[in-house]
C-alpha cells in the first residue's frame, strides 16, 4: 500500500473544501494510505512506524512515498513541501486552481530544471480528479476504483426482480451492485469492446 | 506533450501570488557535503565555492532567499574559538538586513558551536539556526543519506524563516534549544538530543513550533561576543595526573575547568594541586553532575552539558577575570544552559 501525504492550506471556502475531498476520495479509491492535514488525525501511519521516526529522528515525511499539495493560495507550508520534494526526489503533485495567478513558490523554481518526480499543474473542480489519479498510476501499479456516478434507471420485469433477489440473498451485495459486478465482468471479458478502448486510447 | 503542457502553464503565468519574503543568512562553517564521498561542488572551503553550492542547492529558493556568507573551510573537528566568534560577529553585523540565520555545520562538533552561540547571542528577536547531518547512517546507503542531509538543510531553513527566536539547533526532525542539546549515539547513529520537555518543535510533515517557544518580537539582541580560550580543560579520572595540573599553572592559563561527570569528590593530590592553582589567581571549575561538598573555594558548574561547561568558562571568562564576578556568571542561567535532571 503506497503512503501519500496531502497538504490543503486551512480553508473555510467550501469550494476548496469540495477539491480537498475529491482529493481524498481517489486515494481512497486508490487504497493510498493518506495523511493529511485536513482531517483533524492527521498521521495515518502504524504507530510501530511513528515511534520509530521517533526514536531515529527521522520526520514522518520521510516515510511518505508521494505528496500531493493544493497550492492556490499561498502559503509556506506548501513552499516547504515543495523544496522537500525536491531535495528528496520524491514525487509530488502540485495543484493550483486555474484562473488563480500561479502560486509565489513556482517563481523561485528555474522551470526547465523541474525534474520529472514534481508535477505542477492547474485544474478546475472537474479536472481535478483525474489530474490525482494520473498522479497516483505514474507511482506504480495502482488502480484507483472507480466510481459509480451516473444514474440510470432500469425497469425490471418481476422474473428478473426474482432473480435478482435470489441471487442478492445471503450477500452483501445490493442489486444494484450485483449488477455493476456482473457488466463489469463482461466488460472485462468483452474483446471487442476492448479492442475499441485501445483503438481510443492510441 | 501533457507535462510540456502543465509546464506551459506555470512558466507563462503573468501574475504570481505574492507571499512576504524571508531573507535567511546562510553561514558556511562546514556542514557543506551530504554524504561521505562528496560531489566536487560539495566541498566549500573557500568562499568562491558557495555559488556552485547553493546552485545545486536550489530548492533553498523555493523557501527563501539566501545571502551566503563564508566563516570558514575547516574541517568540522577544526572548528573552535575563532569560527564561533566569527559567526556570532556575522550575525551581529547582518541581523538587521535579514530575517534569520542557518549555520551550516559538521555534525561532530555542532553542539560546541550551538552552545557558543547561545551564549553570545542572547535575546535574539529573530531565529539563528545550526543545523547539520551526519555523512553516514546505519542501513541507509549514500543515496539515501544525501536526501536526509538535504532536507535537513530545507528543514534548517524553513525554521529560520518561521515564527521563533533564538538559538536553535535542528537536527533531523528535532528543533530544540542550542543551550541544551546533547550527543547521544542511538539506534546505532550519532544524534544530537534534548529532554522531550525542552524540544521547540519538531518536523513531521512541516515544522511544527511548540507554544513554549520565545517567538519573533522587536526586542534588543544582547550581544556578549567575547571568548578567552586559555582555559585549561580536563577530565578527572583516578588516574589523571598531577604534573598536568602543574604545566597548567606554569603556562599560560586563565582557568581550569575540571570535569568530575563520573566523581563526587577530588583525590587529594588533585584538590592540592588546584589550591595552588588558586594561589597563582588561576579559578577552578568544576563541574559536575552532582554539588561537591566542602570545596568552596572553587567554582561550581552544576547541570549543564560536558560541552557547553567547556564554552561556558570561556565565554565567562572573556566577560571577566575577577574570581567573585567569574563565579557569579558561572553559576547563573545565562541562556537555559541548566538541564532539569542534570546533564548526560
Amino acid at each position: 500500500m503506497i503512503r501519500a501525504y496531502f497538504y490543503g492550506p486551512p480553508t473555510t471556502k467550501r469550494d476548496l473544501n469540495d477539491v480537498y475531498e475529491v482529493i481524498k476520495d481517489v486515494c481512497q479509491r486508490a487504497d493510498v494510505a493518506l495523511s493529511t492535514n485536513t482531517e483533524a488525525e492527521e498521521i495515518n501511519l502504524p504507530s510501530e512506524t511513528i515511534a520509530e521516526h521517533r526514536a531515529t529522528g527521522v520526520p514522518l515525511l520521510d516515510a511518505m512515498q508521494a505528496i500531493l499539495v493544493e497550492g492556490s493560495t499561498p502559503d509556506p507550508q506548501a513552499g516547504y513541501l515543495l523544496a522537500y520534494a525536491l531535495a528528496e526526489k520524491r514525487p509530488l503533485l502540485y495543484l493550483y486552481s486555474r484562473g488563480e495567478v500561479a502560486p509565489d513558490v513556482l517563481r523561485y523554481l528555474n522551470l526547465k530544471d523541474i525534474p520529472k518526480h514534481i508535477v505542477i499543474a492547474t485544474y478546475t473542480k472537474d479536472r481535478v480528479e483525474k489530474l490525482v489519479e494520473d498522479f497516483l498510476r505514474r507511482l506504480g501499479d495502482i488502480k484507483v476504483r472507480e466510481v459509480a456516478r451516473i444514474k440510470f434507471t432500469l425497469r425490471l420485469t418481476k422474473s428478473l426482480d426474482d432473480f435478482l433477489d435470489f441471487k442478492t440473498r445471503n450477500t452483501k451485495l445490493s442489486k444494484a451492485d450485483f449488477l455493476r459486478e456482473d457488466m463489469d465482468k463482461r466488460m472485462k471479458a468483452d474483446e471487442e469492446f476492448q479492442q475499441h478502448l485501445r483503438k481510443r486510447k492510441g | 506533450m501533457r507535462r510540456r503542457n502543465l509546464l506551459k502553464t506555470a512558466r507563462f503565468s503573468k501574475e504570481v501570488a505574492k507571499l512576504p519574503r524571508k531573507r535567511v543568512a546562510l553561514l558556511f562553517s562546514g556542514g557543506t557535503m551530504l554524504s561521505e564521498k562528496p560531489r566536487p561542488w560539495e566541498i566549500v572551503k573557500k568562499p568562491e565555492h558557495m555559488r556552485r553550492w547553493l546552485d545545486n542547492m536550489s530548492e533553498i529558493n523555493v523557501i527563501a532567499d539566501v545571502e551566503p556568507v563564508f566563516i570558514t573551510g575547516k574541517g568540522t573537528l577544526e572548528i573552535g574559538p575563532d569560527e564561533w566568534l566569527a559567526m556570532a560577529e556575522a550575525v551581529r553585523r547582518l541581523h538587521q538586513s535579514v530575517d534569520g540565520f542557518v549555520v551550516l555545520h559538521g555534525v561532530e562538533t555542532l553542539h560546541y558551536t550551538a552552545n557558543a552561540l547561545s551564549l553570545m547571542l542572547r535575546n535574539l528577536p529573530f531565529p539563528a539556526v545550526v543545523s547539520g547531518s551526519p555523512l553516514r547512517m546505519p542501513g541507509l546507503g549514500v543515496r539515501q543519506v544525501e536526501f536526509a542531509a538535504r532536507a535537513n538543510i530545507i528543514n534548517a531553513v524553513q525554521v529560520a524563516a518561521a515564527d521563533v527566536a533564538g538559538v536553535c539547533v535542528v537536527f533531523g526532525n528535532r528543533i530544540m534549544p542550542a543551550a541544551q542539546v546533547q550527543p547521544v549515539m542511538a539506534e546505532g547513529a550519532f544524534q544530537l538530543v534534548t529532554a522531550e520537555t525542552a524540544l521547540l518543535g519538531r518536523v513531521d510533515f512541516g515544522t511544527k513550533l511548540f507554544e513554549n517557544r520565545t517567538k519573533r518580537s522587536n526586542r534588543k539582541p544582547r550581544w556578549s561576543i567575547h571568548l578567552d580560550q586559555h582555559v585549561f580543560v580536563t577530565t578527572i579520572t583516578p588516574a589523571v595526573s598531577a604534573s598536568s595540573f602543574r604545566l597548567a599553572i606554569r603556562g599560560d592559563f586563565h582557568a581550569i575547568l575540571a570535569r568530575l561527570h563520573e566523581l563526587v569528590s577530588l583525590p587529594d593530590y588533585v584538590e592540592r594541586e588546584f589550591r595552588r592553582a588558586l594561589k597563582h589567581g588561576i579559578p577552578v571549575v568544576l563541574s559536575s553532575r552532582h554539588p561537591l561538598p566542602g570545596m568552596v573555594e572553587f567554582i561550581s558548574l552544576l547541570g549543564v552539558s560536558p560541552s557547553m561547561a567547556v564554552v561556558k568558562t570561556m565565554w565567562a571568562l572573556g566577560a571577566t577575570r575577577e574570581a567573585g564576578k567569574l563565579r557569579k556568571l558561572l553559576e547563573q542561567n545565562v541562556a537555559g544552559e541548566f538541564i532539569q535532571g542534570g546533564a548526560a
